[in-house]
């Protein structure tokens, strides 16, 4: 894809092996999957407007090509209800962009401004990720969110490209499948659309090999026939001119 | 041989078929790989040169001075010589006929960056003669039919590939086929691979029509995607079971060490078993018997299993081994039951898992088998027998009634037993085993061969639709 080619090669430009937020969902939604309604802002002014035109509530978060880490930077503020907290998140990241720089000794490219993005509401917290193995390749991984991958490590793998049926029994395999079923008087949550966004992920990396790692963390699986929603997106390049490039 | 078949598979046959083999490094001294060879060699179908310096005759046989000795063309040379040797010993290899060598020595890149380049040494000289190798740092290659080009014994004849990445684990294995009477197809240690590989003999075993079951046991890859694509093509013509070792951090660190290979994330590379069609085994046992399975028995239709036990402890063993192995116990036909309650006795519980109770015997056990594999619920069937030393029954008559009933059934339901008793089970166990029944000691285990064979009956018609 052209549109993720430019991206790539912008992110090179300037040094980043990540890619910034905006740019991984623009990437994303050229194949497909989806995310909640974005844009990004400049100005205080221009966050409102935006922030209107998505519909509230929302959620800020700082745009620079020095910040991978935004929460570390008190770059992230959610669930924003009116024009005047969004005014003032907009304002208050900036300082602390600012400040973040100061304490790390660099200057903080805060020309970007801010992302914007619709308040997802919450779902069924499941990761979609994309790891390169040095035998195998990219490889692709799925487990439920939170706990589940962070203590439990319930999570499978597939190499990529993958076909639906392998996406299928990904979603199936994790020991906590039953929770997709539906439990304690929960609908079962929409399979059908997750299978969808694992194989488009699969496709991306593999029109892009130059991804090096994906996070899409945390996706959000709603009720069957209300879909998913990609809330969080991490992509991450290789560097053609670093033998190793750092991922993190 | 034919023309049909990929380059790969003529370029590896002569390590599996050879007419004439050259032993290089052959030894009169019992305690020497060379002398071991040889013995082997000798009770071969197929023409033996052994050369040596220091002999005219070993172990009753003319040996040659050097491969250009050789009055006439071989296609294989086995060498056991010396590590430094080898290089050099390519040329004239390909002098003598052959463009396929085994490497057997030891002493190359597994031992550190001297034997590393000494390695290189061997793959630039063998590639310059024009002679393909398997090795170096195994233990050979045997075709059960044929000859025994290792120094570990020649496995029995049967169906199943024995593929090891290492060569002593491997070796050994063969040596377990045997003591459980299991018949291998061919064997192949590839050890350092350094010229053929994993995926060469990969693909040789699938387009070899003697083999219906290919075992492998793995550490690491070099080339995963090209060892993924392999796998996923031969999965689909028989069924492949794969042991991997280096799993545990641990382990990788063995592994590491061991063949000088890497060893791969061991999730990712569980998650490429799938992907590609295979099945994992869990030990080194479950490896054989699992292979014993697809080899002797049918793939199941279903997930659904009948047990019969004449010990309701062993039943219950295997309904909780079998369940949480992913498969499920059903409800037999009202017709099935109505038949069981008039044959078996009141005290028998009819319901599956059925337990005919201690006092049924050969009667009993071809009864229910007939009518569990009669049952449309029913896609597999669990024989348990704890063969009583009481009430005048014989050690084998609950296999035999159990044998009849499959026989007259003419199913095509795969069918298992576990023998219990241990000694006084053994004859009934030989009795299945002898008629292609796997029979073991355990319920795990022989559930654990069920839910394998039935999750590979799966991915195969997975890949049908897919």
């Amino acid at each position: 894809m052209k549109l993720a080619k430019k991206i790539f090669e912008t992110a090179l430009s300037e040094g980043r092996t990540f890619v910034l937020e905006h740019e991984a969902k623009d990437i994303m939604k050229e194949y497909g999957m989806p995310i909640p309604a974005y844009g990004t802002a400049t100005t205080a002014d221009d966050a409102v407007t935006k922030a209107s035109e998505i519909g509230y509530p929302v959620v800020l978060k700082i745009l620079s090509k020095d910040i991978l880490h935004k929460t570390d930077a008190g770059g992230v503020k959610l669930n924003l209800k009116n024009d005047d907290e969004v005014r003032d998140a907009f304002e208050e990241i900036m300082a602390n962009a600012k400040r973040y720089g100061e304490e790390k000794g660099i200057e903080v490219d805060l020309s970007r401004g801010v992302f914007i993005t619709q308040f997802a509401e919450m779902g069924t917290e499941v990761i979609i990720g994309v790891t390169k193995d040095p035998q195998f390749g990219h490889a692709i991984m799925f487990g439920l969110g939170g706990i589940f991958v962070e203590v439990l490590k319930d999570v499978t793998f597939r190499l990529i490209p993958l076909e639906e049926v392998d996406a299928r029994e990904m979603v199936r395999e994790i020991k906590a499948a039953k929770i997709l079923d539906g439990v304690r008087g929960e609908d079962p949550r929409d399979v059908d659309a997750l299978v969808k966004v694992i194989l488009a992920v699969s496709k991306m990396v593999d029109e892009n090999p130059e991804i090096n790692e994906i996070d899409c963390n945390p996706t959000f699986v709603y009720e069957r026939g209300k879909g998913v929603l990609v809330v969080d997106a991490r992509i991450l390049i290789d560097n053609p001119n670093a033998k190793s490039s750092s991922s993190h | 041989m034919s023309s049909s078949k990929p380059d790969i598979y003529n370029d590896v046959d002569p390590f599996f078929n050879p007419r004439r083999v050259a032993l290089v490094g052959a030894s009169t001294d019992y305690r020497k790989l060379g002398n071991s060879i040889l013995m082997n060699l000798l009770s071969s179908e197929i023409e033996i040169y052994p050369i040596s310096k220091s002999s005219d005759r070993i172990l009753g046989t003319k040996v040659y001075r050097s491969l250009s000795e050789i009055p006439n063309p071989v296609d294989l040379v086995i060498i056991a010589v010396s590590a430094k040797y080898c290089p050099d010993l390519m040329a004239e290899v390909k002098q003598a006929g052959a463009s396929h060598a085994i490497v057997i020595s030891g002493g190359f890149s597994e031992t550190g960056p001297q034997g590393f380049e000494l390695e290189q040494k061997l793959v630039i000289a063998a590639k310059k003669a024009g002679v393909r190798i398997v090795g170096p740092n195994c233990v050979g290659i045997s075709n059960s039919r044929l000859f025994n080009g290792t120094f570990t014994m020649m496995p029995e004849r049967g169906n199943i590939a024995l593929l090891s990445q290492s060569g002593a684990l491997g070796g050994m294995m063969i040596y377990t086929t045997r003591a459980k009477r299991i018949g291998i197809s061919k064997f192949a240690s590839i050890g350092n691979a350094a010229d053929i590989g994993f995926v060469d003999i990969l693909e040789y075993f699938r387009n070899d029509p003697r083999t219906k079951v290919i075992a492998i046991y793995i550490e690491g890859v070099e080339n995963g995607k090209k060892l993924f694509e392999s796998l996923r093509r031969a999965s689909r013509e028989k069924p492949i079971v794969i042991l991997k070792g280096g799993r545990s951090e641990a382990g990788g660190r063995a592994t590491q060490s061991h063949t000088g290979s890497l060893a791969g994330e061991t999730r990712v590379f569980d998650g490429m078993v799938k992907q590609a069609g295979c099945v994992s085994a869990p030990t080194l046992d479950s490896l054989i018997e699992i292979c014993k399975l697809f080899d002797y028995q049918p793939l199941p239709k279903g997930r659904n299993i009948g047990i019969i036990s004449n010990t309701g402890g062993a039943g219950v063993l295997a309904t909780d081994a079998a369940s949480s192995l992913g498969l499920a116990i059903p409800s037999l036909e009202s017709e099935t039951t109505r038949e069981l309650r008039q044959v078996l006795s009141p005290m028998a519980s009819i319901g599956n898992p059925i337990d005919v109770v201690a006092s049924g015997g050969r009667r009993e056990y071809r009864v229910t088998t007939e009518l569990l594999l009669s049952d449309p619920n029913v896609d597999m069937l669990l024989v348990i027998c704890a063969v009583p030393t009481f009430a005048g029954m014989t050690q084998t008559e609950h296999a035999a009634g159990m044998l009849e009933g499959v026989r007259s059934v003419e199913s095509d339901k795969p069918v298992v037993g576990v023998w219990l008793s241990g000694d006084v089970g053994k004859p009934g166990k030989d009795l299945l085993e002898m008629n292609r029944i796997p029979c073991y000691d355990d319920p795990f285990l022989a559930s654990l061969c069920m839910s394998k064979i039935t999750e590979y009956a799966y991915l195969l018609q997975r890949h049908a639709h897919s």
